[in-house]
């Protein structure tokens, strides 16, 4: 047999052996030679080996720590003995080491015949690790239940025999005597228990009702004790054999002093905690979070809110947030989840009476996160006052932008003015023609009178300065409209311009007096300025009051412009319309600058060579 | 010798100024004949006119109310009525803005850019550097 088999190159390397490659297990084939013919993905994967490695090498190279010992064990396999068990420490390329179980079987051919080994590998190193945390875990066990004064028993019914843990012992200070009998239990216990003891036995064995008791017992040392035990029978064919149980010491006096203690204590606290509430000098809310519910309010809220206690009590608090938007109830949310509390955040309020409030709110989860506790303060007044704060910032600030850019109009324009008397001064000099001489003097006469116009702009926008912290008042709107026609009168009458005023003497207007006049003056001229050389020019003056404003109108038939050109350049300085005739474009840059500190606006229509409306807001209020 | 022109529009809102300037043009001695406008509707009324010759050189005012001189640019280049031929346009300002700096170097029709008031020196040079080449 045996050349037979030696004749026969090697029957194993014939088989077909792809079944071992997905095998779960870390499974290979060997021959009778101890050869690898082939091996399973996870035992490659668990030593780090590839086919290469171990293919035709005998499991002695792959594998140092496989002892040639063994080979007699891998004999004894071949040969038909059944689940050889070989334990292998082997030492892994990354440096650690594992123990394996290697199984050794017999590898059969479809005729029967032994071809090789299979075998088997088990990493028991987890095994073996977890046995060890076992047992820490039962020595942390015992060590909890010695602290906690916890001791284990087991009581075996056919010998009427009671086995203790150490612990127990302790507890009956029954020094090394792990076992003893029912009748040592009953006294231990005492008289007084006997009866109980012996009713529990009887429901635990005949009915298998487990318990959970408590005894007084008086210990040897005469110290009275209360002893709670916990025991449940096991069932075996029907019968009960054993019961296993717990047996702890509960002090019965310090127990029950010291709930009584707790007790009081948080009387006292929760005492404390309602004085705080009701008294505190902020204004707070207690919230059911489950029910969204109002579980308590103070006084200070009630004054906040206006409402009475039974407005708020146990209502809904949804019911108040609803002018709230999305984005903040979802912050809060979010604070509450992550923090438990929430910062201070600004809630719109709408009292009864329909007044508006700010409410600034903020949070804390309390008693295990079932109650909201708030704490609310008014802010409408803070807010109001900051908003207009930077209102009067915003607009402050940009009368220090007009104000510089003013200024640096007008420097700009009188160092005109001033380069062009210097240069018309020298002409002068120069001339010796009389008609030359009577030109120049001619524009200086101009030059002298635009620059007067320009410092009277001037000094009416330091008026502006001065005049901004007098009162606006109600006024009658057709004493200023003369005052204006009656400034202009010269003007008016050298292009006979026709004036149209639509305004009824009882019409009002709230404005600065000093701007009013000035705006008119400046309106009115504007429409003499601009009007059309071939037609009289036309100015009509009307007034309209609406809910908000009372409307200024002032209608011309002059030149008109194309708003879509100019209408952004239109009240910026230095760029009004003049041209046709003289302006240094300072007219509508002022008159706008005083409509705008009274709050007002100005609107403008107009059609080239149709004319012009200039409208002016002024709010009524 | 200088080359002297045939004629010099200029246009600037001032009164005063453009008097000055066209005192100076007739110093230097540059133009048979200066016209001067205080408005661009003005100028381009008279530039659109039938038959006119058109001025060698005009020089305008940046910053002009009502039509600035960007308006009176657009208008005359894109006036079909205005025969453009050589015809050099000067910009004229008294303190030049980034914005229009810039606006000036993107603007083709525009050979120059001087300072007010202008001088006669100023002028000669100007008129030497585009047209005595």
């Amino acid at each position: 047999m045996k050349m037979v088999t030696k004749s026969v190159s090697n029957p194993a390397l014939s088989e077909n052996t792809f079944w071992i490659k997905d095998l779960s297990t870390s499974t290979a084939l060997l021959d009778i030679n101890f050869k690898f013919v082939d091996a399973s993905y996870q035992l490659k994967r668990k030593f780090y080996l590839e086919d290469a490695d171990i293919l035709g090498k005998t499991i002695f190279e792959i594998f140092p720590s496989f002892s040639r010992d063994w080979k007699e064990k891998m004999r004894f396999a071949m040969e038909g003995l059944k689940d050889i068990q070989v334990m292998v420490k082997i030492d892994m390329l990354n440096g650690s080491s594992k123990k394996v179980l290697w199984r050794l079987n017999a590898w059969r051919n479809k005729e029967g015949s032994t071809i090789g080994l299979v075998i088997n590998a088990e990493d028991v190193t987890k095994v073996k690790d977890l046995e060890r945390e076992l047992l820490k875990l039962k020595n942390r066990l015992s060590e909890k239940g010695e602290l906690a004064k916890i001791g284990s028993w087991e009581f075996l019914v056919e010998q009427e025999q009671i086995l203790i843990s150490q612990n127990a012992q302790k507890i009956f200070d029954l020094n090394n005597c792990s076992q003893f009998s029912l009748g040592l239990l009953q006294k231990l216990l005492g008289e007084n228990n006997k009866e109980l003891i012996q009713q529990t036995l009887f429901e635990a064995i005949q009915n298998g009702i487990p318990w959970n008791k408590s005894l007084k017992v008086c210990l040897k040392n005469g110290d009275e004790i209360l002893m709670n035990t916990i025991g449940r029978p096991k069932f075996k064919n029907g019968k009960c054999h054993r019961i296993v149980g717990t047996v702890q010491i509960v002090n019965i006096k310090t127990e029950s002093a010291s709930n009584q203690t707790n007790k009081i204590n948080a009387l006292n606290a929760s005492k404390k905690v309602e004085d705080y509430f009701s008294n505190s000098p902020s204004a707070m809310v207690l919230l059911d979070v489950s029910n969204r519910k109002i579980l308590r309010v103070n006084e200070e809220l009630l004054k906040i809110v206006n409402l009475k206690q039974q407005h708020l009590q146990f209502k809904n608090y949804s019911e108040f947030l609803k002018n709230e938007n999305k984005s903040t109830l979802l912050l809060i949310r979010k604070q509450l989840r992550d923090f438990g509390k929430f910062e201070k955040i600004d809630i719109p309020f709408i009292s009864e009476s329909n007044e508006q409030k700010t409410l600034s709110v903020s949070g804390k989860l309390v008693n295990f996160e079932e109650n909201l506790l708030c704490e609310i303060k008014d802010v409408t007044e803070d807010r109001k006052r900051e908003k207009d704060l930077a209102n009067n910032l915003k607009k402050s600030n940009n009368h220090i932008k007009k104000l510089v850019n003013y200024t640096h109009i007008i420097t700009h324009n009188l160092k005109g003015h001033a380069t062009n008397f210097s240069l018309m001064v020298d002409l002068l000099k120069e001339t010796s023609s009389q008609k030359e001489y009577n030109q120049i003097l001619n524009v200086l006469k101009y030059s002298t009178e635009n620059l007067s116009e320009t410092i009277g702009d001037l000094r009416s926008m330091v008026a502006i300065k001065e005049n901004y912290t007098s009162k606006k008042s109600s006024l009658l709107l057709n004493d200023f409209v003369y005052k204006a026609l009656q400034n202009l009168s010269g003007e008016i009458r050298k292009v006979d311009a026709k004036v149209i005023n639509e305004i009824t003497n009882s019409q009002k207007i709230v404005a600065f007096p000093f701007y009013l006049e000035n705006i008119l003056t400046n309106c009115i001229s504007n429409a003499v300025k601009f009007r059309k050389l071939t037609k009289t020019p036309i100015i009509s003056i009307s007034a309209t009051t609406t809910k908000e404003y009372t409307i200024l109108s002032i209608e011309d038939n002059g030149v008109g412009m194309n708003l879509s050109e100019r209408g952004d350049k239109l009240f910026k300085i230095g760029s009004s319309l003049g041209n046709l005739s003289d302006s240094k474009g300072m007219g509508l840059y002022l008159t706008n600058y005083q409509v705008e500190i009274m709050n007002g606006k100005i609107e403008v229509e107009s059609t080239p060579n149709e004319g012009s409306i200039f409208k002016i807001f002024f709010p009524n209020n | 010798m200088q080359k002297k022109l045939k004629s010099i529009l200029l246009l600037d809102d001032n009164l005063a100024t453009n008097f000055i300037h066209k005192k100076f043009l007739q110093k230097a001695n540059c133009a048979e004949q200066i016209i001067d406008f205080r408005s661009g509707i003005n100028a381009l009324k008279y530039l659109t006119q039938q038959g006119i010759r058109q001025p060698d050189m005009i020089m305008v005012d940046i910053n002009m109310p009502i039509m600035s001189a960007w308006e009176f640019l657009e208008l005359y280049e894109n006036s079909r009525q205005i025969t453009k031929t050589d015809t050099t346009i000067v910009l004229l300002s008294t303190s030049l803005s980034p914005a229009d700096k810039e606006k000036a170097d993107n603007t083709p029709v525009i050979k120059e850019v001087l300072l007010k008031p202008l001088s006669v020196e100023s002028i000669q040079q100007t008129i030497d550097k585009h047209f005595n080449k």
